[in-house]
């Protein structure tokens, strides 16, 4: 015999909707044989007329190891109508007939409608509930720490693309449960007048729109070229999609050995935690070994013959060589530039360094932030000026502040200067903001900073 | 609106009930209530077991042996009452028919 396996996606409340599809699939010659979680298994015959008839046992799950006695008792007296049982998913329990004109299962719609009621509150509202809720919670983290971090959170695009596949998840939860109340809602309508269930339509064709929009989501993720995030979601996506398949096996396996419904959930769940956690360990220990999330640098040197210290050799906008030429040839210098950048900002936090080895050279750190959105600018001027009274104590940060100075001197359009203040006095730091457009470069000289450096630097940076 | 639980029976509700008066297996209530209405009144199975289930935990009627999947039942005071309840609703609507339409017809 040969069969055909489809994922069919179809919404469980929607029983009109798929009693239609599976005489429509009969007509074409695919009998439903049996229905798993991830596919539903044809049978390839003849087309043939048959009447599908689709109803609910609330108290089932798929967990349970045997058909309850709610869903044996129903499929006796299904049976005894002369309905043949093809499956079961859950609740949704589907019979078939080749009887010209039988009895339908259900007879009183009121009652169907009851019946889905109770079957939904168990699965479609209690599985969005509890998952929208740690979806949401998740979010929740996530705005958190944008609110602590804005400056480490807006140029990640990682961050951007999490949270929107996060509120994507949400929003889907949400409409569907929308979906479900608003078919509800005409389907106690259409009972009033003394009409059958409506179909849920087009559900299939927006599912089909979610798939899509999911796709491409995934796919940008995949092609995401400032991190390591794309050869991450390359391992992690299989990954998850083996580990779904381990539980699904362990989960049938359980119920093919008769174990009860309660220890099958507490060990599929304990099966499906220490997979995913598995997993992850795996994928991070593979991209530390090969350097996917880090980079290695080409160079190091040792310091005091105790540990490497890295010498980066990136190209930067800026060298202490532009500004200054003490030092010129010292050959231990770190460049280093670590950039992110998202649709909202680019980030690049570049330093010349010296290893820690007590010699004195001057080095310098800078860091340009590039404002995509105009609307974004001041948000991101204050968040690079309070960034730096994170850990000041009310009193110092009362008496302390950027200052403006003169930009002309720099030519850029506004130029700060860091003012530490304490009870002891005030004190004129080496610490510049210097905006000009749309960019914002927060600069620290580690050497004595002159005032005809101030072009110079506005020129290598700004261009 | 959708009508307010066992306010008033429909039809399956109230030839289920009509059935229970004596003992009766489940899945015998499909065949009586054909038999009864002469094939007028049908009830699928699907919408029997719910019914069932729901007069059960509303106490209109009890379960009174179990033989394997085998259930019986039958109604309890409540149920009967509820089918009094419900006959004498009919008999006011036929006799307001009859006192409307028939006497009034011919005064």
């Amino acid at each position: 015999m040969k069969y055909t396996y489809r994922i069919e996606s179809f919404i469980l409340f929607d029983c009109v909707g798929l009693e239609r599809h599976l005489e429509e699939m009969a007509a074409k010659g695919l009998q439903l044989e049996s229905i798993g979680r991830m596919f539903w298994k044809y049978r390839r015959t003849e087309p043939q007329k048959l009447t599908y008839s689709v109803t609910y046992a609330p108290d089932a799950s798929v967990y349970d190891p045997h058909p309850t006695e709610e869903q044996q008792v129903l499929t006796d007296y299904c049976t005894a109508a002369g309905w043949h049982k093809v499956g079961d998913l859950a609740q949704l329990q589907v019979f078939v007939t080749d009887r010209p004109n039988p009895t339908p299962i259900e007879t009183d719609e009121s009652i169907r409608l009851d019946i889905i009621r109770k079957s939904m509150k168990k699965n479609l509202i209690f599985s969005h509930g509890l998952l929208g809720v740690v979806f949401l919670l998740n979010i929740l983290l996530r705005l958190f720490h944008f609110v602590d971090y804005p400056l480490s959170n807006l140029p990640d695009g990682n961050y951007f693309n999490s949270l929107v596949m996060m509120s994507y998840g949400v929003l889907l939860m949400i409409a569907d449960v929308v979906y479900y109340l608003s078919w509800q809602r005409k389907a106690e309508k259409r009972i009033a007048e003394g009409e059958s269930l409506p179909e849920a339509k087009h559900y299939r064709t927006i599912t089909k729109v979610v798939w899509l929009i999911l796709f491409l989501l995934l796919l940008n993720m995949l092609l995401d070229r400032n991190t390591g995030i794309a050869l991450f979601m390359a391992m992690y996506l299989p990954g998850m999609v083996l580990i779904l398949m381990a539980v699904y096996a362990t989960q049938q396996y359980m119920k093919k050995k008769g174990v009860s419904k309660g220890k099958n959930i507490l060990v599929t769940l304990i099966i499906d935690i220490v997979l995913v956690v598995g997993l992850l360990g795996i994928i991070i220990h593979i991209s530390l070994q090969n350097h996917i999330f880090s980079r290695e640098a080409p160079d190091h040197y040792l310091v005091n013959d105790r540990f490497n210290y890295p010498l980066w050799q990136d190209e930067l906008p800026l060298y202490v060589s532009d500004l200054t030429d003490e030092d010129k040839d010292y050959p231990y210098y770190s460049f280093e530039k670590r950039t992110k950048e998202s649709i909202f900002m680019k980030a690049e936090d570049c330093s010349q360094s010296t290893p820690p080895d007590g010699e004195d050279h001057p080095e310098m750190r800078y860091e340009i932030y590039t404002v995509k959105m105009d609307f974004l600018y001041d948000f991101v001027l204050n968040a690079v000026m309070e960034d730096e009274f994170r850990y000041y104590t009310e009193e110092s940060r009362a008496m302390s502040g950027y200052i403006p100075q003169n930009a002309a001197e720099w030519n850029a359009d506004a130029v700060y200067q860091l003012k530490i203040g304490d009870p002891g006095g005030e004190l004129m730091e080496d610490k510049w903001i210097i905006c000009k457009d749309n960019t914002i470069v927060l600069f620290r000289p580690y050497f004595k900073f002159t005032d005809e450096m101030k072009p110079i630097l506005s020129e290598k940076i700004f261009g | 609106m959708p009508r307010e639980k066992f306010q008033t029976l429909t039809e399956p509700m109230f030839y289920i009930l009509l059935c229970l008066r004596r003992e009766c297996c489940g899945m015998d209530i499909m065949a009586e209530v054909d038999r009864i209405t002469a094939g007028r009144v049908t009830v699928g199975p699907g919408t029997l077991y719910h019914l069932l289930d729901q007069f059960v935990t509303a106490g209109l009627i009890r379960e009174t042996s179990v033989q394997g999947r085998r259930r019986s039942y039958i109604l309890t005071q409540k149920g009967r009452d509820m089918l009094e309840a419900e006959y004498a609703r009919l008999r006011t609507l036929v006799s307001d028919y009859e006192e409307i339409l028939t006497k009034g017809e011919t005064q």
